[in-house]
């Protein structure tokens, strides 16, 4: 608060419609234009104590970081913490892809020889078959069935041993988007640090500068990765999109 | 045929390794961005290039306009397998000179009917 505190908006607000109800229209416009000043005013006290609290917690963090981290992890600035989390999840999922993918490449194989030894057996089987032609014709039958079956079923087994592999793909994408959030994390908790820095030196003037706003303009320029707004014009939605677009530009 | 396959998440690379394999191109090589690709590009040789776009380090746009600058690449075919969507994205790969551009996430027959394409282009 000034020394010079001014009058609450309450009356203010009462002064500003007696002097409109006695028909002083000049009287009213300084009421209003009190009242709007002391609007501002109060916004700024409000910013104020907010960076008081940006800064502590930051302050506090890195009193704390040089101690001890492990020890006092729920102390940890949480936006800190909270870049820490995704980078865990970014880790734990490419962990489990590339076991999922290590299993798939060791079953592949396997998979592979057994269908091709099928396949081999079965030609064998069928020379074997005319040859003796008399003796138990079921049993003939039922291996030979059994070889061109397995062949079949270990195509279909490579076949979604590939889909698994290609479903590994959400660690790619999901990585993109978490390295995203990380950085944007990172940018406000820079934007603060600059805010509780001036706030300090200014002790809160009415010119404070708009940091935000070169955030807001990079939002839609740049490399942006996968595409969470489906609604968006100026991307393509699907690999047909794509075609359509490389056909239009002579490809 | 020897291909390179270029992006920053080994999980991707992994599946495209996989893929090409599955579709007889067996001799595949990586890298995780584009400073590391270019020098092996320039010493060893390569018959077709797989790239991402968004990778930290050199870029695949900034890769594919090394490639196509370099005398010794510049007829190197190249397939750009990325999530960047933008359709100014798109053009200015075009421009830039790319064979194929396959946005993530795809399919396994998306990837093969582009590299198709790729060689019956190039080989006619």
């Amino acid at each position: 608060m000034s020394p010079n505190s001014p009058q609450p908006i309450s009356s203010n607000t009462r002064n500003f419609i007696a002097s409109l109800e006695k028909g002083n229209t000049e009287e009213a416009l300084r009421y209003l234009e009190e009242i709007h000043r002391q609007k501002d005013h109060t916004l700024f006290q409000q910013i104020g104590k907010m960076t008081r609290t940006v800064h502590d917690t930051i302050v506090n963090f890195h009193i704390e970081n040089t101690g001890k981290v492990g020890a006092n992890s729920e102390k940890i600035s949480k936006m800190v913490d909270a870049s820490d989390r995704l980078q865990f999840v970014i880790k734990t999922t490419e962990n489990a892809a590339n076991k999922t993918m290590d299993m798939i490449e060791a079953s592949l194989p396997v998979s592979e020889s057994l269908g091709a030894k099928a396949n081999e057996l079965q030609i064998k089987w069928q020379q074997f078959m005319q040859e003796n032609h008399t003796s138990s014709p079921e049993l003939f039958a039922e291996v030979h069935q059994y070889f061109s079956q397995t062949s079949q079923d270990t195509r279909l087994l490579e076949q979604n041993l590939n889909q698994i592999l290609m479903a590994q793909d959400f660690q790619d994408i999901t990585g993109q988007v978490l390295k995203k959030v990380i950085a944007l994390v990172r940018d406000v908790e820079e934007n603060l640090v600059e805010l509780v820095k001036i706030a300090a030196g200014l002790q809160l003037s009415e010119n404070l500068p708009h940091k935000t706003e070169s955030v807001e303009n990079n939002q839609h320029t740049g490399l942006e990765g996968p595409l969470m707004d489906k609604t968006r014009t100026d991307v393509v939605t699907n690999q047909d999109d794509v075609d359509d677009l490389l056909s239009s530009l002579g490809f | 045929m020897k291909i390179l396959i270029v992006d920053d998440f080994s999980t991707m690379r992994r599946i495209i390794k996989n893929l090409l394999r599955d579709l007889g191109f067996t001799n595949t090589d990586e890298a995780d961005d584009g400073n590391t690709a270019l020098p092996m590009l320039q010493s060893a040789k390569f018959d077709f290039l797989i790239t991402d776009w968004n990778m930290p380090g050199m870029t695949g746009i900034e890769l594919l306009k090394a490639v196509r600058s370099n005398e010794k690449l510049v007829s190197l075919p190249v397939l750009m397998v990325t999530a960047e969507a933008k359709r100014e994205q798109i053009v200015e790969a075009a421009q830039a000179g790319v064979n194929g551009y396959v946005v993530k996430p795809f399919t396994a027959a998306a990837l093969k009917d582009k590299i198709d394409k790729i060689f019956e282009r190039v080989g006619s």
